[in-house]
């Protein structure tokens, strides 16, 4: 397979589960807003742009963290690089040069969730039509996933697809369970403490995961019980070791692999070892581990991208 | 209703489908039948149903404006073109006649020059040609065929007579639309598929791949198609064509030449070619050996090719054979390499490097159509006829400046098709107007000759108009050929499986 056309259909699975992702987010997490009554509510949305880390971008436009401010940030701001028209856009994109080598029907479903984007954005981000619009990508990216795992033949470009998402989601799931730490460690009084249970189902539900924590864990939500299940589970799709485990797996398929795998192992081990119990208990810590975890992720991909996509050329 | 959908339709010329009394062409009886039974809104539905496949399957041109490039929908119209079967036949060797004489034209050209040294083409006419490439002298690609891939522009005339207008050599395309074209018509006029023998044209892939096989040694070669990059207008065709018939669609950034063999850059590493179909002109594909500014070619392409270690479609330098000087002199290449009549008419061309003909062309300005001999896709032309006097004035300029680049023929009373006219509003009549059409139909040649079952037909949308370019106002029909003898009534029945499918107990 091409090297150029290798790293077109790793961004393309890389965006479709940024999308996938981002839009289960804002639908979920503004519902378990609703359950927080007290959370002021200028500042109640921010975590939401805490998560993609955009900050800094948000703030010099925005003073307050409204809903209706957030949301559209995310949902379709031009000037937001990771906002969903924005994203769309990247997955046409790539598309387009990829194209000839996916199945017709997983193109057509690739450039129809493209196309619903483009078309209903406008009415989506009103608050009436949110969850319509919203919940309608998730479901066609669900379409797509479907498509890609049973037509496209397993061969490197379906690995390549499959090792960008890992790599999304899991810098997905250590971004979800660092809004808790975030918010805890800013404030520190009790109200908001209370809340912390809430904070906590919604990390699950924001990786769709939170059935299979009842089905599997047996006990009520709390910080040691969701960050052990979302780190370290084995059979949750989310999770961080589940996806880096099957990254793993996905990489035995090429030469040339050492640098990613030694990369890949070392962030299992380093999972391994982690103290769940400090980390549920001691917001900073936990911070510092999930930062680390996303470094690992991003040298992850370096590594994949020096050894098999194109060099950087330098612009003259 | 049904009934005014034709009520006044009126041919200015030949009619494709109509004969002149308004009566269908044999051919034609069961899609005649169908439309006068069709209410409006069924055919509405079925307008919307082909726009709709259109956008769901992605099929788009792309179009260069200023605000960037823009992917536009194809412009379909659901109402088929339809052609005889026995009239096809006939077309088709005349096709098959014309691209091996062309073939062995262009090799004769850049060999011995048999037919200068006859003086049966004069020889200054190659001289003076830009499309001559003087670096692919001597070399003899598989099989002598040069032009492996034609699409010859045909026409028909008000006496019926189809004419070749020119053969395009360079990098023809749209037989992706011709494909497409029938899956639209597919979905969107299945039942008439049931009522008319319609014969299939997928194959043209098929044969492609074959084509393109023969052109290496190997059983089983490493095919490239050579596009220019997303941002060219048949991108999506050079998409289509390299996922039928599985092959790599490569940028010349992804090929670099080492030991005059051709490699791709692959994510485990270097994989040799062995044919490129190239979607690139020749005077890009090697900035080591034409235009050195060009990023869509491959340094050291023409030194691997003339290694004879890749094969190249179309050859470089095939594109000396389309000019439409050259074209004037089509029916005496035939029968000079082919000792064979042409089967297929050739439009009178008048040769403005003739000073006899210059003089003759100047004073008809106002009833002929003159065309650059270089141009593709319609620019540069004038319309005598709907011409005004300036653009006469001014194309008399240009040709006094330089009258081997032009050529011009009698304005042909090009035929029409029924064409379903927009609507001002969608509860407006649906109403058939006759367009002018065209067909570009496909001819490959490697180890053997095969042309496609039809091709493309492009129709003018605008009313009056003859351009049919994509580009410039242009849609496209679905081609049937359609075979009237009757169905074969028995059908062999597959053997059924034995086993029946299991069920939970």
């Amino acid at each position: 397979m091409l090297s150029r056309v290798a790293e077109n259909v790793y961004w393309l699975s890389r965006y479709l589960e940024r999308i996938e992702n981002t839009a289960r987010l804002v639908n979920v997490y503004g519902r378990s807003l609703m359950d927080m009554p007290d959370v002021e509510t200028h500042k109640g949305w921010m975590p939401l742009i805490s998560i993609t880390g955009l900050d800094d971008l948000y703030l010099a436009r925005f003073d307050l963290a409204t809903e209706a401010d957030v949301t559209s940030f995310i949902i379709s701001e031009k000037n937001n690089p990771g906002s969903m028209a924005n994203v769309a856009m990247a997955i046409r994109n790539n598309l387009r040069s990829s194209r000839d080598i996916f199945p017709k029907q997983m193109y057509e479903k690739i450039s129809s969730l493209y196309r619903y984007i483009n078309q209903q954005i406008a009415e989506g981000i009103h608050a009436g039509n949110r969850h319509r619009f919203l919940d309608a990508v998730s479901r066609q990216s669900l379409e797509v996933g479907g498509a890609v795992h049973s037509m496209l033949r397993h061969d490197q470009a379906y690995k390549f697809m499959r090792m960008a998402c890992y790599l999304e989601r899991a810098d997905m799931t250590t971004r979800v369970l660092d809004v808790p730490s975030s918010l805890l460690a800013a404030n520190n009084n009790q109200e908001l403490s209370a809340f912390e249970v809430t904070h906590w189902s919604g990390a699950l539900y924001s990786v769709s995961a939170m059935q299979m924590y009842r089905r599997h864990v047996r006990q009520p939500v709390s910080a040691q019980g969701v960050l052990d299940f979302l780190l370290n589970d084995e059979q949750l799709p989310s999770a961080c070791r589940f996806c880096l485990v099957r990254l793993d797996r996905c990489l035995n398929a090429f030469s040339n692999n050492e640098l990613v795998r030694k990369i890949v192992q070392s962030q299992l081990q380093q999972l391994k070892h982690t103290d769940i119990e400090t980390l549920a208990s001691d917001a900073v810590k936990r911070h510092q581990f999930l930062d680390d975890l996303q470094l690992g992720l991003i040298d992850t991909h370096n590594a994949i991208a020096s050894a098999y996509f194109p060099p950087v050329l330098e612009h003259a | 209703m049904p009934v005014s959908r034709w009520h006044d339709y009126i041919s200015p010329c030949h009619d494709e489908l109509l004969q002149p009394n308004g009566h269908p062409r044999p051919a034609v009886a069961q899609l005649k039948q169908w439309l006068d039974t069709i209410d409006d809104t069924g055919l509405l539905h079925r307008r919307q149903a082909a726009e709709l496949a259109i956008r769901q399957m992605g099929i788009t041109f792309t179009v260069y404006e200023d605000s960037g490039n823009i992917d536009r929908e194809w412009p379909f119209d659901i109402i088929p073109r339809i052609i005889d079967a026995n009239e096809w036949r006939n077309v088709e060797l005349g096709l098959i006649q014309r691209v091996r004489a062309l073939n062995c034209f262009i090799h004769d050209l850049y060999n011995q020059q048999h037919i200068l040294n006859d003086g049966i083409v004069p020889r200054e006419l190659i001289a003076s040609s830009s499309n001559f490439r003087s670096e692919c002298v001597g070399m003899t690609p598989p099989h002598n065929v040069w032009a492996h891939i034609c699409g010859s522009d045909l026409v028909r005339d008000s006496d019926g007579t189809m004419y070749v207008l020119e053969d395009n050599l360079r990098v023809p395309s749209g037989v992706s639309y011709m494909i497409e074209n029938r899956e639209i018509m597919k979905r969107t006029l299945p039942e008439l598929f049931a009522q008319c023998r319609v014969l299939p044209v997928d194959n043209y892939t098929s044969n492609l791949r074959r084509m393109l096989a023969s052109l290496s040694p190997l059983p089983n070669p490493m095919i490239c198609v050579l596009t220019p990059g997303v941002y060219n207008s048949a991108y999506f065709e050079h998409a289509f064509l390299a996922q039928e018939i599985g092959a790599e669609l490569v940028e010349g950034r992804d090929l670099f030449v080492e030991d005059n063999e051709v490699f791709m850059r692959a994510v485990e590493g270097p994989i040799k070619v062995d044919v490129i179909y190239r979607r690139v002109d020749d005077a890009f594909i090697d900035p080591e050996c034409f235009n050195p500014n060009s990023t869509l070619g491959v340094s050291g392409l023409m030194r691997a090719w003339r290694s004879g270690n890749v094969a190249i479609a179309n050859a470089p330098g095939a594109g000396v054979a389309d000019d439409k000087v050259v074209y004037s002199y089509v029916p005496d290449i035939i029968q000079y390499y082919l000792k064979e009549a042409p089967a297929l008419a050739n439009v009178p061309t008048y040769r403005c490097g003739d000073p006899e003909s210059l003089a003759y062309v100047l004073n008809h300005l106002a009833e002929l159509v003159v065309k650059p001999a270089n141009e593709s896709g319609g620019y540069g032309m004038l319309i005598g006829p709907h011409s005004t006097k300036q653009q006469q004035q001014d194309m008399a300029a240009q040709i006094k400046a330089d009258p081997r680049n032009y050529i011009a023929q009698p304005t042909l009373q090009i035929s029409t098709a029924p064409t379903l006219a927009p609507s001002e509003s969608p509860t407006a009549p649906q109403k058939l107007a006759p367009r002018h059409v065209d067909l570009r139909p496909f001819i490959l040649q490697g180890d053997e000759v095969t042309v496609t079952t039809g091709g493309l037909t492009r129709v003018a949308l605008v009313p009056g108009s003859l351009v049919v370019n994509s580009s410039q106002g242009g849609g496209s029909k679905d081609t049937w050929v359609v075979d009237s003898v009757p169905a074969d009534a028995d059908r062999t029945v597959g053997t059924a499986s034995s086993r029946q499918i299991q069920r939970q107990e």
